[in-house]
């Protein structure tokens, strides 16, 4: 979805002349027409993460609005300290691009696999996180993230993605979005998982198990209000990411899950607690855990 | 304000930055005496700033990257006219806003929330880059000590500002030799520090960092080269001022006893 938010980007920085696009020496093929078009709302900060936050928080006191952007293990890991000092405790109005959601940059590595993102980052006070599930969810997302002032990360996948949604959907930050509606069977995904959650919904409708399928594009705040009021009548309620079962989407509705109480099975698809040394493309590793389409309605129908 | 006023509000300084730190319990007293020469020079006589409006445009802007060394930096910005000198008595009590290091943007004056060492230098470049941008004449004054050049991050904030021609930029080190467990020549060697900056595209002073005509007249004349940024590597003593706290590393923990306090008095009357 980069192509996706250049395109946004570029029609933002005409609009707007206190956005600046600040990127980690990366976007080779990407970004030559924006840093064309906007030499002065462009900057490459290089191979310096750290450097690059604490420049982006300074430039945010001077009433500028950095977007930084990277992959995903670069934006969240490297800088975390300047992302917690510099921004998220004086709540600056940066935002923070990660790219390659999950396994999308799956044959370089663990070093540039971002699966622990969601769950490092939620910890931080004042940090809000986006992670929209198609090019749709991606503009109410975009739209937002300048809307809201503050420190906010967003969460995209390296590839492409086919539009899940018909038309835009309404899109407000902290919301969930129901994609397929549901009566007490639900998948509640994020990301890229939202396609797969769809299919393998799909696949359970014919086996006579109609299960709904509710989008989450904001993962910080979560939408306590729409999770407790489902608990009170679902009987099944599963979590879906491109993100460790740890720390990500699962686990901040099974907070709201386990305080609001619930009668519902609950369980947290993911991917596991383990570093991945093998090459592979996204497909492989996806099936290899278990999270294509097929292999999350079976796993389903074990369940419920 | 003259020469022999300010002489004489420096001694103040010292002996109120001695005995808040033994009433409220506060620590790092050799660090905040170290810079106290530097940051009245820059207060007093050499930065454009507006006491009444604190956010004021025009305004120079300092940041104490440096940030264990906060009352030195509170003391001056009271009696610059910041805020009440009565507030400094609040000196990280309960609720009070002058926090152990400095927070960014509740007290006036305080430009940035520092005290992990390393990343107040990124934060003044992106300052000074946003003023280049912008086209405004303001000058950004970031106050580094010798320890926090261990880090990494300095030297990324040094290569970005150096290529980004920051010369609307000024580092001062407080180059008093001493950090937290020992001597900087025994931790990590900065020397050739002079020539570390030079090579990283700065334009470098180096001389006392207590005298302040020197001062003065060194730090109004920046940017030294036009196009790089400027660093006066400023040889500082620890504790200075005091004749039993002057480069004794135990005083960048101690808090003074009430016998502490009564001798620095007597030292600085």
């Amino acid at each position: 979805m980069r192509n996706n938010l250049l395109a946004l980007l570029a029609k933002k920085v005409s609009a707007d002349k206190s956005v600046v696009f600040i990127v980690g020496d990366l976007g080779y093929g990407l970004v030559e027409p924006f840093m064309k078009q906007f030499p002065k709302q462009f900057l490459n900060a290089g191979v310096a993460e750290g450097n690059m936050v604490g420049v982006a928080a300074g430039m945010s006191l001077e009433g500028f609005t950095p977007v930084c952007y990277t992959i995903g293990t670069f934006m969240s890991l490297r800088p975390l300290e300047q992302i917690r000092d510099d921004v998220c405790v004086r709540n600056l109005n940066v935002k923070l691009i990660g790219i390659g959601a999950g396994y999308g940059y799956s044959i370089y590595g663990p070093t540039h696999h971002s699966n622990d993102d969601i769950g490092i980052l939620r910890n931080l006070p004042n940090m809000v996180i986006l992670s929209p599930a198609d090019p749709l969810e991606l503009k109410g997302a975009f739209r937002v993230m300048f809307s809201h002032k503050g420190p906010v990360y967003l969460r995209l996948p390296r590839r492409s993605v086919e539009p899940i949604h018909t038309r835009t959907p309404h899109f407000k930050l902290g919301k969930s979005i129901i994609v397929k509606p549901g009566q007490d069977r639900f998948i509640f995904a994020t990301g890229t998982m939202v396609t797969n959650a769809l299919v393998a919904a799909k696949q359970l409708d014919i086996q006579g198990k109609p299960t709904g399928v509710v989008s989450f594009p904001t993962i910080k705040p979560i939408d306590h209000n729409f999770i407790a009021n489902v608990a009170k009548r679902a009987k099944l309620i599963v979590t879906l990411e491109p993100h460790s079962v740890i720390g990500g989407l699962g686990s901040a509705v099974a907070e709201v899950l386990s305080e609001a109480g619930t009668k519902a099975r609950f369980k947290r698809f993911g991917y596991p607690d383990q570093f991945v040394h093998v090459a592979g493309t996204e497909k492989y590793l996806e099936k290899k855990f278990g999270l294509d389409p097929g292999s999350v309605a079976r796993h389903i129908t074990k369940l419920f | 304000m003259t020469t022999s006023k300010i002489t004489q509000l420096i001694r103040q300084m010292r002996r109120e930055i001695i005995a808040i730190s033994h009433r409220n319990h506060g620590s790092h007293v050799g660090s905040s005496l170290s810079i106290i020469d530097i940051l009245a020079a820059l207060y007093f006589n050499v930065m454009d700033v507006y006491p009444s409006q604190p956010w004021h445009p025009k305004r120079d802007r300092f940041i104490l990257s440096k940030g264990h060394a906060a009352l030195a930096l509170y003391t001056v910005l009271a009696h610059r006219g910041f805020f009440p000198l009565r507030r400094l008595q609040t000196f990280i009590k309960d609720g009070s806003l002058l926090v152990g290091h400095p927070e960014g943007r509740t007290l006036p004056g305080v430009e940035a929330t520092t005290g992990s060492l390393g990343h107040g230098l990124s934060v003044s470049a992106g300052m000074a880059l946003a003023a280049k941008r912008r086209g405004s004449r303001n000058r950004i004054f970031v106050l580094l000590s010798d320890g926090e050049c261990d880090e990494g991050e300095v030297w990324e904030a040094a290569l970005f500002a150096a290529h980004h021609k920051l010369d609307n930029l000024t580092v001062i080190l407080d180059y008093n030799k001493l950090q937290a467990l020992g001597n900087t020549n025994v931790v990590l060697e900065l020397e050739p520090f002079a020539s570390k900056w030079q090579s990283f595209g700065f334009s470098v002073r180096q001389h006392g960092g207590h005298d302040m005509a020197t001062l003065t007249k060194t730090l109004s004349r920046v940017p030294f080269t036009k196009n790089k940024p400027s660093v006066l590597i400023a040889q500082t003593t620890m504790g200075k001022g005091v004749s039993f706290m002057e480069d004794k590393l135990a005083w960048h923990y101690l808090e003074p006893t009430k016998e502490h306090l009564e001798r620095a008095q007597g030292e600085l009357r």
